[in-house]
């Protein structure tokens, strides 16, 4: 137990740092932190604040404290990452917990789904396999967000930033916070048939 | 404070009026603008407070995904509120994340050193409010909002605020001068002219005036007693001056009939002394011729008893002169001039020495008895009182006689001393009485008025006459001239 705590809390501290270090600023911008996030400890943390902004629709949990699922499709660059980051997190007093995916079918139940970019190919029809679903499909693949997803991460300036698909959120029935619009770029979803 | 006793009643009035209104709304106003700037602080403290928790809402996604441009953004809505000067994100190590000023010259200095120890909180300072919220993420502080705003919206309502306190105070109390003003003459008016009334009875003596004043409290009570006093006091002197006029009146009367049944006495005896003469002399005349022509026909017991009535007639003119002389000084008309006693009496010592050669006598006269009087008047007193003293002391083998004068209690009494026969004292108010005689006519001859003309003589120079003195042992008789004396006494010392 003792353990586990100094473990989160040094997770809480790395996170939070991953949040502002980047963000120096000008005047501060030019060199590196020292001991500086790597890419993907960031977006384990922005994969949690993404849960935070973002509302489910009622159906999407069939109990009352039932935890939201992140979940990662394909081969997982997070490692042990993601599961230091999310431990002992939780939304709306829902227990946040990692889930680990290499079929579409199993992933339709989770609410975060981070589509690895092993799946790059496999794109379309992962994305048409969720149609319907309430899941918010977050990817680091080149032009994830105008292919269909709804957030894709890109780096700018070496710091991490992120698109939005405004309409494919729509369609998975999210609702994404005006704080996170604001933040994200929003992208066009190009050569979408049927729309 | 002790020349505002002494100020009149109006300006008392006044003052009393304008401090204690003044002193209202002095407190009135502090009590209201204190009131005003506190909600004025407060309601700033509390609007800026929910700009903060605004900014602190939307800036925290740009904190979590450390995006200070959005934070920029999120600050700059501040512009609308011009009581903004800075505002500022700070990151959870105390950073500064992003920044809002609204001069742009004055850069980040307003923000820096503002950041609370506490999460939230503000400083109220004299010219900026300096407030700081905490930015909450999974209860978490991941960062700071602090907002620098102006005071100066605080400092014009102020400033507008005593502006117009001052003019109401100013006008409230113009006002209320002009009412007290007005005001003051129902209760100062009265008191005045209460005073002037006073001051005019006290001054003239007339107590006919009356104050006026129609009110019906306490000053018109005062007012009506005032008058009531006042008819009171008039018709008291009215009554004592009645009285008194009734008294003189009656004295003037008394005094008329009593100088005239004086006049009509004085006229009967000097007319009584004068008529009687005429036969008293033909009975002299006669009793001589008889005693001339028929002295051989008459027998020696004739010619005794005829001496005797001629003696007796001379006897009888005498008195009748001493009559006539005493009448004389009661109506002679007394004219002052100055008079020395001492020169009257060493001439009529020296008269009385040639008259009688063969007597030893030791006079005395002390020198410088200047006086004013009627010198006829005075110089038949002193023939008197000397006469007298030689009279008494013939028995004497070593008769001294002495005239001198003595300061009294501011008053000057003049005496002649002899040590001849004297008198008793118990006797000594028959003294100055005419006709009373203490000595037996063989004894000392005499008619027994010269003590009753220098009386009278004294008397007719304001000045009193007494004796003292013991049977064998002498007499003294003291006199004044009231202010003839003084008079002589004053030109006495300036010749000396």
């Amino acid at each position: 137990m003792v353990r586990d705590a100094r473990s989160r809390a040094g997770t809480l501290l790395l996170c939070l740092a991953a949040a502002f270090i980047p963000a120096g600023g000008p005047a501060r911008g030019g060199q590196p932190a020292p001991g500086a996030l790597s890419e993907y400890q960031i977006k384990a943390a922005y994969l949690y604040y993404f849960s935070t902004f973002v509302d489910w629709p009622p159906e999407a949990f069939s109990r009352g404290r039932e935890p939201l699922v992140v979940g990662v499709l394909g081969v997982d660059p997070f490692g042990a990452i993601l599961d230091d980051t999310l431990r002992g997190k939780a939304v709306n007093d829902r227990p946040l917990i990692v889930r680990r995916f290499q079929n579409i079918k199993d992933a339709r139940d989770s609410h975060v789904l981070f589509i690895s970019s092993s799946e790059r190919d496999r794109l379309p029809s992962i994305l048409k396999a969720l149609e319907g679903a309430a899941v918010l499909t977050v990817g680091d693949i080149d032009r994830f967000a105008s292919r269909g997803g709804q957030i894709a991460f890109r780096m700018e300036d070496k710091k991490v930033r992120f698109d939005i698909n405004v309409a494919a959120v729509e369609r998975a029935r999210l609702r994404i916070s005006a704080q996170l619009m604001k933040l994200g770029r929003i992208v066009e979803e190009a050569g979408r048939q049927g729309g | 404070m002790a020349s505002f006793s002494d100020a009149s009643v109006k300006v008392k009035l006044i003052l009393v009026s304008i401090l204690s209104k003044g002193v209202a709304l002095l407190v009135a106003g502090i009590v209201i603008t204190s009131l005003d700037l506190m909600s004025l602080r407060e309601k700033l403290v509390r609007r800026m407070s929910i700009q903060a928790d605004i900014v602190s809402a939307n800036g925290l996604s740009a904190l979590l995904f450390s995006d200070p441009k959005s934070a920029e953004t999120t600050l700059a809505a501040l512009k609308a509120d011009p009581r903004i000067r800075a505002a500022g994100l700070y990151a959870a190590d105390r950073r500064l994340f992003a920044t809002y000023v609204r001069d742009p010259s004055e850069g980040t200095r307003l923000l820096e050193d503002s950041l609370g120890d506490t999460g939230e909180g503000h400083r109220l300072g004299d010219h900026r409010l300096v407030l700081w919220r905490s930015v909450l993420f999974d209860g978490k502080t991941i960062g700071c909002v602090v907002i620098v705003s102006d005071l100066s919206e605080i400092t014009a309502t102020m400033t507008r605020d005593v502006v117009i306190f001052a003019s109401v105070l100013l006008g409230a109390l113009l006002i209320a001068v002009t009412i007290s003003w007005r005001l003051q003459r129902t209760i100062s008016q009265p008191i005045l002219d209460l005073a002037g009334v006073a001051r005019r009875v006290s001054q003239e003596k007339d107590y006919s005036v009356r104050a006026t004043g129609e009110s019906r409290g306490e000053i018109g009570s005062l007012v009506t007693a005032f008058n009531e006093m006042l008819e009171e006091i008039r018709q008291q002197e009215t009554e004592l001056r009645a009285a008194r006029d009734k008294l003189e009146q009656r004295v003037a009367e008394r005094t008329t009939q009593l100088q005239a049944a004086n006049r009509e006495l004085e006229a009967f005896s000097y007319s009584v002394s004068h008529d009687l003469r005429a036969p008293l002399r033909s009975i002299e005349g006669f009793s001589r011729a008889l005693a001339e022509d028929c002295a051989e026909g008459l027998s020696e017991s004739g010619k005794d008893s005829l001496k005797r009535i001629i003696g007796s007639t001379v006897r009888m003119g005498q008195l009748i002169d001493g009559l006539l002389n005493l009448s004389r000084v009661t109506r002679a008309e007394v004219r002052g001039r100055s008079v020395d006693l001492s020169a009257l009496a060493g001439e009529i010592v020296a008269e009385l020495r040639n008259g009688e050669e063969g007597r030893q006598v030791e006079c005395v006269i002390a020198r410088g008895a200047v006086v004013q009087g009627d010198p006829a008047l005075l110089r038949a007193a002193l023939q008197n009182l000397i006469g007298n003293a030689w009279k008494f002391t013939r028995k004497r083998a070593s008769a001294r006689i002495e005239f001198g004068y003595a300061e009294e209690s501011d008053e000057r009494t003049y005496f002649v001393r002899d040590n001849g026969a004297g008198f008793e004292m118990s006797y000594s108010d028959k003294l100055f009485g005419a006709f009373q005689r203490l000595h037996g006519q063989e004894e000392f001859p005499g008619i027994g008025i010269g003590l009753a003309t220098v009386q009278r003589i004294v008397t007719r120079h304001d000045g009193r006459v007494w004796a003292i003195g013991a049977p064998g042992e002498g007499a003294t008789v003291y006199f004044t001239l009231g202010k003839g004396g003084a008079n002589g006494r004053q030109e006495d010392r300036a010749a000396g």
